[in-house]
Formats: C-alpha cells, structure tokens, sequence
C-alpha cells in the first residue's frame, strides 16, 4: 500500500498567504510515500504499484481542463492515471478506462481559469493494480471528503503493460 | 588546466601514459633508494617528476602522497650530507622537477638541522621563481609550503624548523629563525602565489574566459593555504598580525587588482585569522574595502565580516564594550557608505545584502539601539534611491530581506514606527509591498503581538495595504472583454519584444493558446457573452498562427499550430452560438500536416539512424506528429466538424507507423495503438456518434502491415542532365543501387523506343544524397565551419576541422557518398 | 718458412712494462700517483696517471726477452712527448714537447732488464685535452730499436692538469638587450670567471614583456677554433643545457640564476693551445616563447682550474655551495646609471625587420658582426637610435687569441647554423671598443 499524494502548484507566496491550517494539520510529515505536484514542469512519467502515472501542469493541452483534449494526451503518454493542474479545479473522473485527476489547488489560490477556486488536494491509496482516490476539499471551512476507486483495467486491447521506468 | 583543451578521451589515455611512466620511474626510483644509489634515485625522481610538465594534477597528487617519504628517508644516517643533496638536486636540468626536489631536500635540511632554517627558506622561496607558469607555479608552491607544514604548524615556540631539535643552543635557535622568519616565508610565497594565480586570467583567448574563472576558483585554496598557515603560527601575536600580516596581505590583495583574487582572499582573512585581530585590526581591514575592484562583491565581504563579528559579541559583554571602543559599528556604517558611493553601478540586491547584513549586526550586537536601526535604513534608502525603482527580482528579495531582518530582532511595533522602514518599503514595487506587508502582518500574527495604539505610520502603512488589496482584487474581478483584448495584446507584444530563447518561446506561445482559447470557453462558462466579436478573434488567431511559423523547431511548430487550431472552435453549448470555424480549423490541421511532413524529410536528410527508442529525435519525432495530428482531427471528428475527414489521414498514419524507424519505437508505437482503440470505443459507443465512425471501420482495424504498398515517395523532382537538349524525350531511370538493374531497365526503356534515357549512377540512394527533393543541390559534406582557411585564419583550431576541410566541400566525393569515413553520411 | 717469417715479422722480441714512481706534490700527501678516469670515445672507462707541470716523472721500464730467447737490440730509449692533434689532420700531430732518456746501449738481452729513468720537472705547458676538434696528449714512449723495423715501440698514456691561480674577480656581466617594443630584459653574471667545480649565480630581470615565453634556459657552449687568420674554423657545441624558467613572465619579474659547472664535463678555457688551437666557454641565455622561436644572448664567460680542487667538507653542519643566489637588485639598473659597463643591444628576431640587418642566408658576411665595432654593415636607423648606451664588457680570455674578424665572423656564422630556428638576441661579440652592436637574424640561414 503506497500513499501518494496529488497536490497542485501552492503559489506561495505569490497568489496565496499559507495553506490553510486544516489541510496543514491533515499533511504531516512521514506518511505519504509519493507527492505528485504538476507544477510548472514539463510532462514526466512515474510508476506507482501497477499505475502509469502521468504527471502534466496542464497549460500545454489546449483547450485547458478539455477532456478529450486530455485523452489525447493521454494516450500519448499511455498511461493509466493522468495527474494534471493548471485549471484549479478539482475534477477525478475516469474516461475511456482511464483515470484523471485535476489537482486543484491546496491553497485555494486566485487562477485565471477558477478565480476562486475551492482548495482541495488529492490522495490516492496505490495498492497494486487498485487505487483509491480521497477527494479533500475545504467548502466553508470545513474539510470534506470524497473517495473514488480506480482499478486498472485488465484489458485495454493496449498489449503493452505497464513499464518500469 | 591551462593547457591547451584535449577532448577527454585524449587527456585519459595522455593520464594513462603519464601514470604508467609514474609508476616505472617510481620502480626504478625505489630500486635505485634500495641499493643506496643517490645518482641513479635522483635520476629517477626527476624524469618521474618530468611527467608533471604534462598533466600536471593528478600526478602532483601522487608526489605529494608519498613519495618525499620513500625519497629522503635516513639520508643523514648514511652518513650523507644533507647539504650536498641540496646541491645535488640542483643538477637536474628541468626546472620543474627540480624546484619539486629542491623543495623536499630543503625541507630534509632543515628537518636535519644542519643549516639555518631561515636561510633555506629564503632560498627556496628565491629559487621558485623560476617557475613562471601560474598552474605549474601554484601547485610547486603550494607543495613547498606543505612539505613545510607537518612541522611547521606543530612546531613549538618559533615555529620554523630546526628550533625544534632538543638539546640545541640558544644562539643557534636564533639564528635558525624565529616566528618572523616564517611568516616572511609564508608572505613572500603568498605574494608570488597570488600573483601567479592573478596572471592565469590573462592567458590564452578571451573566449575560454569562463573556464579559466572556474579553473581559478577551483586553484583558490592553494593560494589560502598560505593564509591559513599564517593564522596557525604559533608564534602569532596579535601585534605581529596587526603589524606585518596584515599590511603586507592587504597590499598583495589591494594591488592586485582582480576581481577573483581580492574577492576570495578578503572572505579568507575574515575566515582564518581569529575574532579578535580582526576587531583590533578592523580600521585596516575596512580601509582595504573601498579600494577593491568594482567587480568584487564587497557586500559579501561586508557580510561575513559582520556575522563573524556578531557571533563574536553575541553573548559576550566585554567584547560588546571593545566594539563600542573602537565603534565597530560606526565604521561598518562608514565603509558600507564607501562602498556604496564608490560603486554606483553596484546592483541594488547586492546593496540590500549587505545593509541587511549591517542590520544583522546591530540587531545582535546592539539590541537595544532602535536609533541604529533607523540610521541603517535611512542610509540604505538613500542609496537605493538613487539606484532608481527596484523592479529586479533578487533585488526586491533582497529588500523584502532587509526589511524582515529588523522584524526578527526587535519589537515588530516598535520597528514600524521607524522613521525609513516605510521610506525603504516605499522603494518597493506594489505587488512586493503587498507582499511585505503580508509579511509584516504574518511576524505580528506569529508573535501574537497586539496592536493597541496605532501610531499615524502604522495607520498609513495599513491605508496602503488595503488599497493595495484592494487594487488586487479590481484587477482580479475585472472580466471586461477591452481588458481581456488589451491583455493578449499585451502579451503578444511581450512575446514579441521579451522572451530571451526559443524553448521560452514555445512556452510562452503555448500560454498565450492556452489563454485565448480559455477566454473564449471561460466567457462560456459563466454564460456572459462570448468575449471575441468574429473579427477579434479571428485577428487573433491569425496572429498566434503566425507566431507559430518563426518557431524554431518544426516539432514545435507543428504542435502550436494544432493547439491553435483550437481557437477556430468553440464547443457548442446549448442557446449559445459557438463559433465554429471549420474552415480554420481545417486549414490548422492542414498545415500542421505540411509541417510535419516537412520535418519528416528534415529529419530524414539531416538525422543520422535513429538511436534506440529516442523519440525526440530522428523520423520517430516527425512520425509522432502524424499520430498527435491525427488525435487532433478525431477530435474535431467527435466535435463534429464536418470538414473533417479522417480516412485518408489514417491510412498515412498507418503506412507511418509501419516505416522502419516508428517500428522501433515503443512509445510512439502505444500512442498509436492507444489511437485506435480509442476510435475502437467510440465506435462501440453505438448512436449517432457511433454511426459516423462507420466509415472509418476499415481504415481503423485493418490497415495492417501487409497491405502497406505505396512506396514513401513516388516521385521527384529532378535537375536534366548535363547535355540533354531541351525538350528531349527521355526518361531519368534509376533504381536501388543503380548498377545491374539500372542497366538493365535502362536497356528496356531503349528498346521499348525511349530516346536518352538516362542513368543515375549510384542509384535512387546516391541520387538523393545529392539532391534534395525539390531539385535542390543538397550541401556538400564535411563538418566545414565556412571555408578552412578562414577557420585557419579566426583563430579557429577545433580539432582536425581544418584538416578535414576541402575548399568547394569535396563535391566529388559527396556526389556518390563515396570515400565518406565509416559510420558517416550526409 | 712459418718460422722463418714469424722470427722476421711476427711478435715482438721482448715486452715492455713501465712503472711510475709517485712524484710530485699531490703523489706525496696520497702516497701512490693520483690517477684521473676518463670516458674514451668507445665509452669506455679508462684511467690514467695525472701530473701537473714541473712535475718529476720517474720510474723504471722493465724489458723482458721471450723466454728462452735472446733479443738482441740498438739501444732502449723512453721519449716523453707531448702532441697536439687536430680533427682535421689526423695522424699528424704536432709535438710540441719532446724528452728523450736512453736506457741502454745496443745489445743482447737474455734476462729481464730493469731500466729506471727520470724525468726531473718537466715544463707541461698545456693541459691534456680532449675534444672534437683537437686534443692535447703526453705520452711516454718506449722504444726497444732493432733493425728492419722490428723495433719495439710501446706508448704509455698519461693526463696532465695544470691548476691556476685565481684570476681577479672583475666586474660582474650585466647586460640590457631587447627587441625593440617586444622583449626588454637585463641580465647579469656575477662574475665572468668560473673555476669548475664553481657554480654561476646570475638574475634575469624582465623589463618589457610583450611576447608569451615559454621557457628559458642556459646553455655553456664550448667553441674550438682551430687554425689562424682566415683559414681559421670554428665549432660550438652544447656541453650543458640548463633550464632556468618555466611558463611566461610579466614584466618586473626577475628570475634567479644558480647553474652549478659541476656536473658538467668542462675544461678550462684555453687561450692559445701550440698556436694550434683554443678552447672558449660562452654561457647562452636561450628565451623560447610559444611560437618556439628562440631568441638568444650569448657571453664569454673563462673557466679556470683551481689550485685546491677537492674541498673538504666540514664535519658539522654547513652551507650549501653558494646556497643564497644573487640577491636582487635593489632594481634593474639603468645603462646610463650603471657603473659596470653595460651595454643596450637590440635583438632581431626574424618577424621584426626594422630590427634585422638585410642579411641573407647565402652571405654570412653579412650576419651579425657586420653591425660590429668596426661598422663594416650597414645599420638600420632605428637600432642606431635604440642603441643608447655604450660600453667595454671584455671578459678576460676574449682578446687573446684570434679575434680577428674573420675569426669571429666564423663564429657567429657557426652559432647562427647551430640555432636554426634562431632569431637572434643582440649582440654576439663583447667588443673592445665603446660601441653598441645589434645582431640580425639568424635563422634565414
């Protein structure tokens, strides 16, 4: 059981003061294994369990946050998980037997896609070929959470598994 | 080092001579110690030493290590005079070699005792000067001060050598020398080291300026050595430091003149001589400051002096009472103020980090002295000031810095009611004012401080915060469709006039798409108003698009101009008009087909076989474009753009994807398969979306290697040949290599009733490495830079370049691609 | 017949043996004759007996008949000679010493016969010698005469040194040369008299430096001079190379000379050996910049042969030979201000033209010396007007012998051919008038 935690460009101190205190307490150190945070890299690949994990900030894909516009990149990057940012709003959904998860941003900071954004985070529980998303969304000050489970697909028809990289 | 630059496989296999021959000499050196051979060892030192004269690092390493040890050991006790061996070494007719022995013999003479240390030294030192070549000159005399330091450092009273043999007089205790004698060594051999190390600069070409300067930095600590073995004497008294040591170190540094050299060597006085020279010495030190090259970074000097000297204090009253003697704090202000009126140029960062280094120690030395504070940042704004806005990032860090140093040390209150504090922050621009004052509030909240009686100041500096929020959030709020217009003009204009570098470039160019495209979809959102009237947009588009061509790279531009092909499309949206542009759209996606085919061939000319499964380079790269532009019209295709065809575009993918090079390629090969089973689901999603993927059924399942006929090109366009008349019915004929079979045909063509049928010697593959495609002679080969003799003549003396250069590229060598070296092609 | 012929022909009739007798001052505190070891031209080790002039040389020359045999004979003599051989006359040398003892009157031997001689202090004028151009030998010859030339004739090599007194130390050699606008240096020699085991303390000081040196070096030239007046032939070669600095230098740098003769295989210089020939020792400085061409600068220096050549080391601790080098001056001196006569020179690298005399290579006439004393060349402008200073360097030992033009041109010539890639530094020949000289190029030779 792998904990990674998907978090978004903080934008400290520029667009935003702190995290906020709640989400402050929730991420102490020692437990999670992976933070995956789309900053402003370029598009980076990891292995997680059995995941292909695809890391993209997410300006690159225009139109932003468009799913099919995702997909694409997706498959380009075959992977199994895309791991995006840059919109500030948190979205997880699966599409064509795929995950995606938009990080959203943890500090709630001002962005020119969601001017005010509602800060939320994501943590995923990797166990093998299943994932279990947790959703941690600050709505009116006080932490909500939501669970998604993911389990990779047996057969996409892709004929190429998963890759140590 | 300072050699002239051999490619790395040559300097191994140099260092590998040069080792071997250590370690022969080395046998024989120690055959010849073992049979009591003094000709024959010195000998042999010398031509092991002699391997120094060509790669000097490495081996000096090795004659440091042992082999002094192995090389005089017991000399005395055969009954040798340890004079004549110091003569002896001296025949050696290399110099290097023989200053490496005179040095180890001197210092076995005055390990021996027999003659005074200080005369040995002087000599030494005297004769080291015939060593001219600053990296040979730095690592000889580093070697000379260390062959001296075992007993040097450990040395008793005075220190120098022989004085440390029992049982000896006092007369000839005095006459070896004394503490003063080894700090004149130490000074002179510090003198002529920095001056060696000061020369290394000027030599060779300004273009390897920067290697040097690394070069130099890393050769920094031989010359500290000397420094450092001065500050460990244990012989040195304050008064000595303060006298000798200090002048004569200042004066080598102040004359100097460069700016490594006095940079280093000032951090290193105020690292290795003690807290207390350097607060009784502190006028002479300062008074070096203002005198230093303008390059030099006296803050950072500044710093560190300062920092040393407050941890001196911190804690420590009668130290706090000898700097208020002396008035440290005084003439710190006055040298940074020199400082700073002598540079004027000096950036306004490095002026911040030095009077927040200044407020550093007031803070700990004088923590009660508010007015210090004030005096500080008074000063630091009038040299701010004229230094005009601070608009640079580190300088505005530095500000921030600044400011906060106060916050920490004293009452955060009580600093905000400081006559300059807001004067400084006034410097800063809004935003980082705003970020100040967050920063402000954030020490106020962490000390829990309650603001009880808000002084004017404070109430202003509040009055500006919120407006300043205030401001932030207008800009914020703001969605006005003008606004939105003149912010991508803006950034069209800062495109154009401000990215440094074509990486940047793609970058920002992906922004700016990335924008545009938002503002139309963000307008939809939130059911405003579609922001960008058609003309607007369309200007727009336009304008992106063309950046798009001035892309450096053709993968680039290929990838922007697809992402630009999404400003011609908005999705629908119900009781919305979406602007739906397939024509543009359509011409998007057609141009990014041409550009991809371009860099295809690009690649294919230029690019040697591709390398493995590297995607970013060779036909792969161009191949994986056909599949991005084909995920770019499936999207348009669910869109339902009805321009679009997908058909025809699959079947080119496909005969891609079969091409030799993709084969290879794992992850192109999964995109594209990934592809198709994405056009697999929609087709199976059933419906009306289902129904228009019928027409793709074949193309999507059954294109498969097998049926891939259609050759890569079929055509081209070719030059006539030399001596055809115009007109001339003929037939230009070639094949694969262009011998047997070309002759044969040829022969057919004939006898078929073809009239001059021509040729190609060397076939299709010696043809097109020498015309491009559209009939262009293709350059010549050869890795010319312009002509050779030019190259000759500016100086240019890459390895081999010149050599290899024929005048006129060798066309007739190029022309069949014959007599290329192995491995090489066009 | 066989007998016949070997008895007419064949091995000689007796052999021949000498003994010495140690004579002599040095033979009296050592006890036996001191011997010298010398490398002969196979390489080989081969030692000898060693005198000094006005030594006795005495012994005793046994002659012993085959056994069995009687060798009747014209009398037995012992010639002690001394010859000088040129290269270029071999087996014709000249003798220029010639003593004759006869042992024995003509007569049988039957018995070995014990034959002493004395020869009471001979005058040996010149030293044993040898070079690549001539060479000094003594010999004591036996002579066992019979008729039908079947005499037997037996050669007993033996070397001679002769010690000098200590010339006066004069002046120490400090010179000012350059190339103008490029290289600017002064040099000095402590003094311009070496004995051999001496070593030669000196200071380059850096005045101009415009070129990249790379290294530099010393180099002791011995020139033979064979022959007089025009037939008069010279060569030079390099006994010892010595280098005295590595990399380049900026100006105001002054580099120390301590070069130690010793290790070195020298002989004094000769003035005049028999009218024959002489030897002369130069000390060259050698600049190499990074281009390698070598600007050089070339001065006479004497050596001498110490009386006492064996020091004795003290038992307790002591300096090394002349440990502390030059001290520096307390700054290069001005040609004007210098009390020693120095002399500016120009030096002519071949790149610099304004600077080199027009000499082509075909007509060594017109190499250096043409700008010498005498003016016999022209001089361009420009080094007239750069030659400031003057001055009368004569090392001692210069004007002796055969510095006559020709001589001398000779010798430039010879230097020019040895550097070949040589520009020259300045003036070659110390000159006995006041007068400034400038060397051109030597290496369109």
């Amino acid at each position: 059981m792998v904990l990674v935690l998907c978090i978004g460009h903080l934008h400290l101190p520029h667009r935003a003061a702190d995290l906020p205190p709640k989400f402050k307490s929730l991420l102490g150190p020692g437990k999670v294994s992976h933070i995956l945070c789309p900053g402003n890299l370029c598009t980076e690949m990891v292995s997680i369990g059995d995941f292909r994990i695809g890391v993209c900030h997410g300006h690159q894909v225009v139109p932003w946050g468009d799913r099919e516009a995702l997909a694409v990149l997706q498959r380009k990057l075959d992977c199994d998980i895309l791991v995006t940012g840059h919109t500030h709003r948190f979205e997880a959904y699966r599409h064509e037997g795929r995950l995606v998860i938009s990080t959203g941003s943890a500090t709630g900071a001002y962005s020119a896609v969601t001017p005010h954004p509602t800060p939320s985070f994501a943590l995923m529980d990797v166990d093998g070929g299943k994932a279990t998303v947790y959703v941690y969304e600050l709505v009116e000050g006080q932490v909500k959470v939501d669970k998604l489970e993911f389990a990779k697909p047996q057969e996409q028809g892709v004929g190429v598994g998963t890759r140590q990289l | 080092m300072v050699e002239p630059t051999y490619l790395p496989e040559e300097q191994k296999a140099w260092l590998k001579d040069a080792s071997n021959a250590v370690k022969r000499h080395g046998f024989y050196l120690r055959k010849a110690i073992d049979d009591d051979n003094m000709k024959e060892a010195l000998r042999y030192s010398a031509a092991l030493l002699g391997e120094l004269r060509t790669s000097l690092l490495s081996l000096s390493a090795a004659w440091f290590d042992g082999l002094p040890q192995i090389f005089f050991r017991d000399e005395s006790g055969k009954g040798r005079s340890q004079a004549d061996l110091y003569d002896l070494v001296q025949h050696a007719g290399n110099i290097v070699p023989r200053l490496y022995l005179l040095c180890t013999a001197g210092a076995c003479y005055i390990r021996g005792g027999e003659a005074p240390a200080k005369l040995i030294l002087r000599d030494v030192v005297e004769m080291c000067k015939g060593v001219q070549h600053p990296t040979r000159g730095l690592f000889l005399r580093a070697y000379l001060v260390q062959a001296r330091a075992p007993w040097q450092a450990g040395g008793g009273v005075s220190c120098v050598g022989c004085c440390r043999i029992p049982g000896r007089s006092m007369k000839e205790k005095a006459k070896g020398g004394n503490v003063i004698d080894a700090i004149e060594f130490l000074l002179v051999n510090f003198t002529e080291m920095n001056k060696l190390w000061v020369r290394m600069q000027h030599q060779g070409s300004a273009r390897d300026r920067e290697r040097r300067e690394r070069e130099r930095q890393q050769l920094a600590d031989l010359v500290g050595k000397n420094l450092t073995y001065l500050s460990q004497l244990d012989g040195l008294t304050f008064p000595l430091y303060k006298d000798i040591v200090l002048p004569r170190v200042l004066e080598q540094v102040v004359s100097c003149r460069d700016d490594i050299a006095q940079q280093y060597l000032m951090q290193c006085i105020i690292m290795v001589f003690p807290d207390e020279f350097h607060l009784g010495s502190l006028q002479s030190l300062l008074g070096a400051m203002p005198q230093l090259q303008p390059g030099v970074r006296v803050h950072i000097v500044l710093s560190l002096l300062m920092d040393r000297l407050a941890n001196y204090a911190s804690g420590d009253k009668e130290v706090v009472e000898e700097m208020n003697m002396v008035d440290a704090f005084g003439q710190l202000s006055v040298v940074a103020l020199k400082v700073v009126e002598q540079h004027p140029d000096m950036p306004g960062a490095d002026v911040a980090a030095m009077y927040s280094a200044l407020l550093g120690f007031s803070g700990t030395v004088y923590p009660d002295k508010l007015d210090f504070v004030d005096r500080v940042l008074q000063t630091c704004h009038n040299a701010l000031q004229r230094r005009g806005p601070i608009t640079d990032g580190k300088a505005e860090k530095q500000v921030v810095a600044l400011l906060s140093t106060p916050l920490d040390k004293y009452d955060a209150v009580t600093v905000l009611g400081l006559a300059h504090y807001p004067s400084v922050m006034e410097l800063l621009q809004p935003r980082m004012k705003r970020e100040m004052a967050t920063k402000i509030v954030q020490t106020l909240l962490k000390s829990g401080t309650k603001v009880s009686t808000v002084g004017q100041d404070i109430a202003e500096d509040q009055q500006l915060l919120a407006r300043l929020v205030h401001n932030m959030q207008a800009l914020e709020g703001d969605a006005d469709g003008q606004y939105d217009m003149l912010v991508a003009t803006q950034a069209f204009i800062l495109y154009e006039e401000s990215i440094p570098d074509s990486r940047q470039e793609v970058r920002a160019l992906q922004s700016i798409m990335g924008t545009l495209n938002r503002q139309v979809v963000a307008a939809w959102h939130s059911m405003v108003c579609y922001v960008f009237g058609g003309d607007e947009r369309a200007a727009l588009a336009h304008k992106a698009s063309s950046y798009c061509a001035k892309l450096l790279k053709r993968t680039d531009q290929c990838q922007a101009v697809l992402a630009c092909s999404h400003l011609y499309w908005q999705p629908q949206v119900e009781g919305k008009q979406a602007v739906q542009d397939e024509q543009g759209v359509l011409s998007c996606l057609k141009r990014a087909l041409k550009i991809a085919n371009a860099a295809q061939q690009q690649l294919a000319v230029a690019g040697k076989p591709a390398r493995g499964a590297d995607a970013s380079a060779g036909p792969a790269a161009a191949s994986s474009l056909f599949v991005e532009i084909l995920n770019h019209y499936l999207y348009f295709f669910d869109q339902g753009c009805q321009l679009i065809t997908t058909a025809s575009l699959l079947e080119l993918v496909a005969n891609e994807m079969a091409a030799d090079a993709c084969k290879d390629n794992e992850a192109l090969q999964v995109f594209y398969i990934n592809t198709l089973a994405h056009i697999k689901q929609q087709k199976a999603k059933g419906g009306e979306a289902s129904a228009k993927y019928d027409g793709l059924q074949l193309a999507a399942g059954e294109y498969e290697e097998s049926h891939i006929t259609k050759p890569p090109r079929k055509s081209l366009n070719m030059p006539f040949a030399v001596g055809q008349e115009d007109g001339a019915a003929f037939v230009a004929q070639m094949c694969g290599d262009g011998v047997q079979g070309s002759a044969e045909a040829a022969a057919l063509l004939e006898a078929a009733g073809y009239s001059g049928v021509a040729q190609m010697e060397g076939g299709y593959v010696g043809y097109t490495q020498v015309w491009s495609p559209s009939g262009k002679r293709r350059p010549p080969a050869g890795r010319w830079v312009s002509t050779g003799k030019e190259a000759l003549k500016s100086g240019l003396d890459l390895r081999d370049v010149a050599m290899a250069y024929e005048e006129g590229g060798n066309m007739k060598v190029a022309r069949y691609a014959e007599g290329l070296p192995p491995g090489e092609s066009l | 017949m066989n007998k016949l012929f070997g008895s007419l022909v064949g091995s000689a009739a007796c052999t021949v043996q000498l003994e010495l007798r140690p004579s002599g001052a040095a033979a009296a505190t050592a006890g036996s004759q001191p011997t010298v070891s010398l490398k002969n031209k196979r390489d080989e080790m081969e030692t000898m007996p060693l005198f000094c002039s006005k030594d006795t040389i005495s012994g005793e020359v046994k002659v012993t008949p085959i056994p069995g045999k009687r060798a009747d004979h014209q009398g037995i003599r012992v010639q002690l000679l001394g010859e000088v051989e040129l290269a270029s006359e071999r087996g014709h040398p000249h003798q220029f010493l010639s003593l004759v003892r006869d042992l024995a009157p003509p007569g049988d031997l039957t018995t070995q016969a014990s034959l002493p001689f004395e020869f009471g202090s001979v005058e040996m004028q010149y030293e044993s010698y040898r070079g690549s151009q001539a060479q000094v030998r003594y010999l004591l010859r036996v002579t066992v005469s019979r008729g039908m030339g079947q005499s037997v004739v037996k050669d007993h090599a033996f070397w001679v040194r002769n010690p000098q007194p200590t010339p006066a130390a004069g002046p120490p050699i400090k010179m000012e040369v350059g190339i103008e606008d490029c290289l600017h240096i002064e040099f000095e020699y402590e003094r311009g008299a070496y004995h051999m085991q001496d070593t030669v303390l000196g200071r380059i000081h850096f005045l101009l430096v415009r070129i990249k040196l790379k290294h530099m070096e010393l180099e002791i030239r011995r020139r033979e001079t064979s022959g007089a007046g025009s037939a008069a032939k010279s060569e030079s070669e390099t006994v010892a190379k010595y280098e005295i600095m590595d990399g380049a230098p900026v100006r105001g740098e002054s580099i120390p000379i301590r070069l130690s003769l010793r290790p070195y295989d020298l002989s004094p210089s000769y003035a005049n050996v028999f009218n024959k020939f002489s030897v002369r020792y130069f000390i060259n400085l050698v600049l190499v910049d990074e281009e390698d061409r070598r600007y050089f600068k070339q001065q006479e220096i004497t050596l001498y042969r110490r009386e006492e050549e064996e020091e004795v080391p003290p038992p307790a601790a002591r300096l090394p030979r002349r440990m502390v080098s030059l001290p520096p001056a307390s700054g290069p001196t001005s040609p004007s201000a210098s009390a020693a006569a120095a002399m500016a020179h120009t030096m002519g690298p071949a790149s610099f033209p304004a600077a080199a005399p027009a000499n082509g290579g075909a007509a060594p006439a017109a190499s250096p010396l043409d700008s010498s004393p005498l003016g016999a060349g022209p001089r361009p402008a420009s080094q007239a007007g750069l030659a400031a200073a003057e001055g009368h360097l004569m090392p001692s030992g210069s004007g002796g012998n055969g510095s006559s033009s020709a001589a001398a041109a000779a010798a430039a010539a010879a230097a020019a051919d040895a550097g070949e890639d040589a520009p020259l530094l300045a003036g070659q020949q110390p000159a006995p008038a006041a007068a400034s000289s400038s060397l051109g190029d030597g290496s369109a030779a």
